[in-house]
């Protein structure tokens, strides 16, 4: 029986990888698949073997246990939800942070002072535009402050003769770089793999000091080079178009374009938390750039716009975000059936998963089965089941698709999707592009989570 | 007559309550396309037609990347300059191929001309685009729906009967090619604005030369009597009103920026005069211009 539910869990996974590809609604997928993955595990237990029973404790409930059907479903429907919330507002903060420093100029200051820096040559500017994007997106969360850069960037590169196409991918690509060091996205992807409350030594600090600067780093030199092969090979191009929303903008004072970076420099230097940085250096860039010169009530009116403007950027991800962990939990259930069919042909050594995930990239773009922001949270659920692999590795192994494949080159991302449409990039043009980056890129990252994470000690488990 | 107690509230609380805690009504509020008051189409085009060259200085060069590191007379300086450039190779083309049809020059300069439907989001419109080395593209979306407009009443009136969207699109996009034809000659490709960073210096090309150059080669191609910057806003327009009324308050607010600027200066001079402002700043980097027959 254990098998047969496997087999159908297996089904649905693919049914619903389907699902994602054609781009349905994500939110309504996980609740669905959420409800189907527990009955189909509450109701294989009536015909599995004891044995298999007994071996899977998060199967046991009813008579002569503690556990009572309704306290499966709180715990999936209740309890999973709610433990998201503490995720949840680190987005929130992250988001108002993007909207304080594109409203005080800061994020457009830095863009234009690097472009002067590179005058009128294409290459300098992508490179000089990269590295800035990617830092500032090292603290910038949500795909308002995405499109916000965006519509000063790409016109900028497209005006330079730089073809659309190329403009998105670089920009695009750059923004997944800066994701590896952003701590927002560490304690989501993080929350994934355990309780936010479990491993407390694996903080943003250690985590950035022994795998995010390097993998940052990597993502940013890979672009850079595919760019500039792109660039190669393609023709200039000039454009004659009209955009509405206006570039000129006061500059921010040079001594507040530090601020971007004060967020993430206290939490890896001081273990500062998150919401703190943002808080902190939100309220800073506010004063220092004179946006606090109103009355005390109109101030607060300003800062809960921002706040507003911020939530509004992050609401398509909320109900997402929401839903998603019931999908998680629910997997707690399933993964034992998953193990049975599985867990003999699922390598157990880090290397055969680095070699296995590498060739799957693909599996990453579409909300695949390798994207933790896609189907990917149930991949991990079978391996969480099947293999024991160290938190950090299993951490580093599903941040590689979930950032440069699903964030970086997949056209199902909000900020993609955005940028797909501003530029009248077509969705094959785009994917020709940052396909062989996932792969070149992916497998560098791999090569780097081998090395650095295949062979962590017992104290990295859970 | 309000009670005493109002009046002592006005007088004392009311104003340290403002001091301390500001107007209520928050102003900051969104002035972005989806809450822009839309103007008729008619008034739009009877404004933006009856500017002169110069005064989109401040809209064309607001598109340059390099933007900051100019001032107002070195934009007044390069604007003019760049339609004397358009104007010369447009007289140019005019002799040379004994023809001003925008159409019948790209054949002759071996240019592939296609016309293809393309939609538009409400952020960014693209009209029409060269790629290198001879393809150009024109994008008939917008460009059916701005014909529409045409037709509106008052709307053809201040366009004149010259405006031909679909001639000046081509026009422009056979600047481009002119250009890149001769990168050496032309004044829009030699021109460098001279960057410093400290000890460093980077000669750096201004993007937007070539645009208004662009512009210049179309209007006197089609013997306009405005820029064909016109149609950014009536294309936009045409794809969404609040969009092109956004650019168009864009387009006027500097008008009105550019008469405080003058009252400031106590000059009396307009600078939206067809002739534009001929300030030429003695410290200026300017390269002589080598727009000439080659």
């Amino acid at each position: 029986m254990e098998f047969v539910i496997g087999i159908l869990l297996i089904a649905s996974f693919f049914a619903f990888a389907f699902y994602c590809i054609k781009g349905y609604n994500l939110m309504a997928g996980f609740l669905t698949m959420a409800t189907l993955w527990l009955i189909l595990s509450l109701l294989g237990t009536l015909g599995a073997s004891p044995s298999f029973i007994e071996a899977n404790p998060a199967l046991q409930f009813g008579e002569g246990t503690d556990v009572t059907l309704v306290n499966i479903l709180n715990t999936v429907y209740q309890s999973g939800p709610e433990g998201w919330g503490t995720i949840l507002i680190n987005f929130l903060f992250g988001a108002w942070f993007g909207r304080v420093l594109m409203d005080t100029g800061i994020a457009s200051t830095i863009i234009r002072k690097t472009v002067e820096l590179g005058g009128d040559k294409p290459l300098i500017t992508i490179i000089l535009l990269d590295i800035v994007t990617a830092i500032i997106f090292t603290s910038m969360t949500g795909a308002g402050p995405v499109m916000a850069v965006g519509v000063i960037v790409l016109p900028i590169l497209m005006s330079l003769g730089i073809p659309k196409t190329i403009a998105l991918f670089t920009f695009i690509a750059s923004v997944g770089a800066g994701c590896y060091l952003n701590p927002v996205f560490f304690a989501q992807y993080r929350a994934f793999v355990i309780n936010p409350d479990q491993l407390p030594d694996f903080l943003f600090g250690w985590y950035a000091q022994n795998w995010g600067y390097y993998a940052m780093g990597i993502m940013v030199v890979v672009t850079l080079i595919m760019t500039a092969i792109y660039l190669r090979s393609s023709k200039k191009s000039h454009a004659w178009a009209a955009q509405v929303a206006p570039q000129a903008q006061k500059d921010a004072p040079g001594y507040t374009l530090i601020l971007p970076l004060v967020p993430v420099i206290l939490n890896i230097a001081f273990n500062f938390s998150v919401i703190g940085g943002f808080v902190l250096a939100g309220m800073l860039a506010l004063w220092l750039c004179g946006k606090f010169d109103k009355g005390f009530r109109e101030n607060i009116q300003y800062i809960s716009k921002l706040m507003y403007d911020g939530t509004v950027d992050t609401a398509p991800m909320v109900g997402f975000l929401l839903c998603l962990p019931m999908f998680n939990t629910v997997a707690r259930y399933a993964s034992p059936y998953f193990s049975a069919v599985l867990g003999p042909i699922i390598p157990q050594s880090t290397l055969m998963i680095c070699v296995l995930f590498t060739a799957l990239l693909f599996f990453s773009l579409f909300r695949g089965p390798l994207t933790l922001v896609g189907c990917g949270a149930a991949t991990l659920g079978v391996l969480k089941n099947v293999a024991t692999f160290s938190v950090p590795f299993m951490y580093c192994a599903f941040a590689i698709p979930t950032i440069t494949g699903n964030l970086a080159s997949c056209i199902t991302q909000s900020w993609t999707a955005w940028g797909l449409s501003y530029t009248k990039v077509e969705s094959k043009d785009f994917l020709r592009l940052t396909v062989p980056t996932l792969y070149i890129g992916g497998a560098l990252l791999f090569a780097l989570t081998y090395i650095t994470m295949g062979a962590l000690g017992a104290e990295w488990f859970v | 007559m309000g009670n005493p107690s109002g009046r002592w509230t006005d007088a004392i609380i009311g104003s340290m309550k403002e001091a301390l805690f500001g107007d209520a009504e928050y102003s900051g509020s969104d002035k972005g396309p989806a809450n822009v008051a839309i103007s008729p189409i008619e008034e739009v085009m009877r404004d933006i037609c009856a500017l002169g060259w110069g005064a989109w200085r401040d809209y064309a060069f607001a598109r340059e990347p390099l933007n900051g590191r100019l001032d107002d007379a070195q934009r007044a300086e390069l604007m003019e300059r760049a339609r004397e450039c358009g104007e010369d190779w447009a007289r140019r083309c005019e002799r040379d191929f004994d023809s001003s049809s925008p159409l019948e020059i790209a054949e002759r300069l071996g240019a592939i001309v296609t016309f293809a439907e393309r939609p538009h989001g409400q952020d960014r419109v693209t009209f029409a685009e060269f790629t290198e080395p001879d393809e150009i593209y024109v994008y008939t979306d917008a460009m059916d729906k701005a014909e529409a407009l045409l037709g509106a009443p008052g709307v053809r009136e201040a366009a004149g009967p010259r405006m031909r969207p679909r001639e000046l699109l081509v026009a422009h996009e056979v600047f481009h090619l002119i250009e890149l034809r001769n990168a050496r000659a032309i004044w829009t490709q030699a021109y460098r604005l001279d960057i410093r960073f400290g000890p460093f210096h980077n000669p750096s090309r201004l993007v937007v030369l070539g645009e208004i150059a662009a512009m210049s080669f179309a209007r006197t191609l089609a013997s306009l009597d405005y820029s064909p910057y016109v149609l950014d806003v009536l294309l936009t327009y045409a794809y969404s009103p609040a969009a092109g009324t956004t650019l168009y308050n864009e387009v006027m607010g500097y008008q009105q920026h550019d008469r405080n600027a003058l009252h400031d200066k106590g000059d009396a001079a307009a600078p939206t005069t067809e002739a534009g402002p001929r300030n030429r700043s003695p410290d200026a980097c300017l390269q002589p211009s080598r727009c000439r027959e080659e």
